[in-house]
């Protein structure tokens, strides 16, 4: 090195006071430089995951992992374990999500729908059967045991619901005698309980109604009669009917997220729900699903220096972190739960610049873990990382649903 | 008093490694020092510790505080290896650049 190199870089002959200020103004710089630039590097196309057609060679990636993670007592032992030490409701959204990809995989890869049937099959055989020896509280957190459920005997909406739109799904792909009764059955049970509500809304939780769950039981009640053929079409209006009037945020437009079965709310709009209600309204009247999603994105997605992400309440009806929306990043007010959901809402609506930011943000806080053909993320858990798969994989599911819904006269509004 | 100064220390090996904090070559060794450790933190597994940021306890018990804190510093270290270190190397480019500048208007001595 030469001495005029080394004077350079040890800034030999100036003073400190110089070299304190020259530092500080190149670090100034260096940053007004760097934080614009850094997105790029993160930045996935957004083809690589968002597809019509097979699976994008990325998303492809994240259903090996789960594909594997289900063929494999051990390592899926480990995964739902470490998922249910915080909250046993993510072991089963896990499996929802991921058997509702897996119907959507089927449709899009007609030629490995066998596999995909049997992991689907098994999912559902093992939820059943864990729901039938450990009751439905082994999915449910522990408060759902603290208080009476309003109507009687306890039924969990947001367990009936979810296993019902799984059997449904997986009866789309291809009817299976067995499981035409089990879901006529879990339909029957969801009406009962609605009906019972003068908002037309079941129990999730003791006297806890969730927008979630009462549109994931709509879209499994569309889904199943398009299948048995029934009618639930004057029960689902009505639903509709009486969200717009009753459980509609005033300021936002937003469907809260939590109520009384007598319809008061518990609490306001909320990403982690809101994501999720557009994306199964979107069976149901698109119209208005559409317009939940878009005041959603208005109010919820923001994107600083080209990452994008969810925050968990709007701002005029801020509340405090909890397990759905995860650990909030401050000032920022970053939700890991909002923005996991984001990404079906978005795939939902074809929003492909809201994906593309929420991309960037996963690949940069997401901590990706390639192993193989697989992809996982480090920061995700099973739940998270199924969420994104379905995100990935939805549409010809729905899209099934809708022309024999449209074929048996219930017009989805568009 | 003695009326005598004490020799300075020679400065001792990692201060000699780092260089001047506020020179170009203290800028590169910080930056080097940071992508060190966060690709040992990265060798060292910790990267799956990440979950804590999805409200996962690595372990499966929420209240493991080992796990949070390897999660944490992983984190920590990243944003780091992200953010501060490329600062860094710009910076020190750039104040490198400044006096290779300099040093080109002054008449040797």
């Amino acid at each position: 090195m030469t001495e005029k190199l080394k004077k350079i870089l040890n800034a030999g002959g100036v003073s400190l006071p110089k070299r304190i200020l020259v530092t500080a103004l190149a670090l100034l710089i260096a940053t007004a430089i760097w934080l614009p630039l850094l997105h790029l590097l993160y930045r996935p196309r957004v083809g690589d995951y968002f597809a019509e057609g097979k699976l994008p060679p990325r998303a492809r990636a994240l259903a090996e992992w789960h594909l594997d993670l289900w063929t494999n007592a051990e390592r899926r032992a480990e995964a739902i374990e470490r998922m249910r030490g915080s909250n046993a409701e993510w072991d089963f959204m896990g499996r929802t999500f991921l058997v509702l990809a897996l119907a959507n995989m089927s449709l899009r890869e007609p030629e490995e729908k066998d596999l995909y049937l049997e992991v689907m099959d098994t999912i559902i055989d093992e939820t059943l059967r864990l729901e039938k020896q450990e009751g439905m509280y082994f999915f449910l957190m522990p408060y759902a045991q603290d208080r009476p459920w309003v109507n009687q005997p306890p039924r969990s909406l947001f367990v009936d619901g979810e296993i019902a739109l799984m059997l449904g799904a997986r009866q789309t792909v291809e009817a299976r005698r067995e499981y035409a009764l089990p879901l006529a059955g879990r339909v029957d049970a969801i009406v009962r309980s609605m009906k019972k509500s003068p908002v037309l809304s079941g129990e999730s939780y003791p006297d806890e109604c969730w927008t979630f769950c009462n549109s994931v039981a709509l879209a499994a009640i569309r889904v199943s009669d398009t299948l048995d053929r029934r009618d639930h079409s004057a029960l689902v209006k009505r639903w509709l009917r009486i969200a717009r009037e009753r459980l509609v945020e005033k300021e936002t437009g937003l469907l809260i997220s939590e109520y009384t079965t007598g319809g008061y709310a518990m609490d306001g709009p909320e990403g982690s729900s809101l994501w999720m209600v557009a994306h199964c309204l979107s069976l149901v009247d698109e119209a208005f699903a559409r317009d939940q999603y878009e005041r959603a994105r208005r109010e919820l997605v923001r994107r600083v220096l080209g990452f994008g992400y969810a925050r968990e309440w709007p701002p005029s009806c801020p509340n405090t972190p909890d397990i759905d929306s995860g650990p909030i990043v401050p000032v920022l007010e970053i939700s890991p739960g909002s923005s996991g959901l984001a990404f079906l809402g978005a795939a939902t609506f074809g929003d492909t610049r809201t994906l593309s930011g929420l991309l960037t943000s996963l690949h940069y806080g997401g901590f990706p873990v390639r192993r193989g053909d697989r992809l996982r993320f480090a920061a995700s858990n099973q739940v998270g990382d199924a969420v994104l798969l379905y995100a990935a994989a939805q549409g010809p599911l729905w899209e099934v649903v809708r022309k024999k819904a449209r074929r048996l006269g219930w017009r989805t509004k568009r | 008093m003695s009326g005598t100064k004490k020799a300075p220390r020679p400065p001792g090996r990692l201060k000699r490694l780092l260089g001047p904090a506020f020179s170009p070559r203290g800028l590169l060794a910080r930056a080097a020092l940071i992508t060190l450790a966060c690709g040992l933190a990265h060798l060292a597994g910790l990267r799956d510790y990440t979950t804590i940021l999805s409200g996962t306890s690595p372990s499966g018990n929420p209240s493991d505080v080992l796990s949070t804190g390897l999660g944490t510093l992983y984190v920590v270290l990243y944003l780091a290896f992200t953010v501060a270190a490329p600062v860094f190397a710009i910076a020190a480019g750039l104040f490198a650049g400044y006096l290779a500048f300099a040093a080109r208007g002054k008449k040797p001595a």
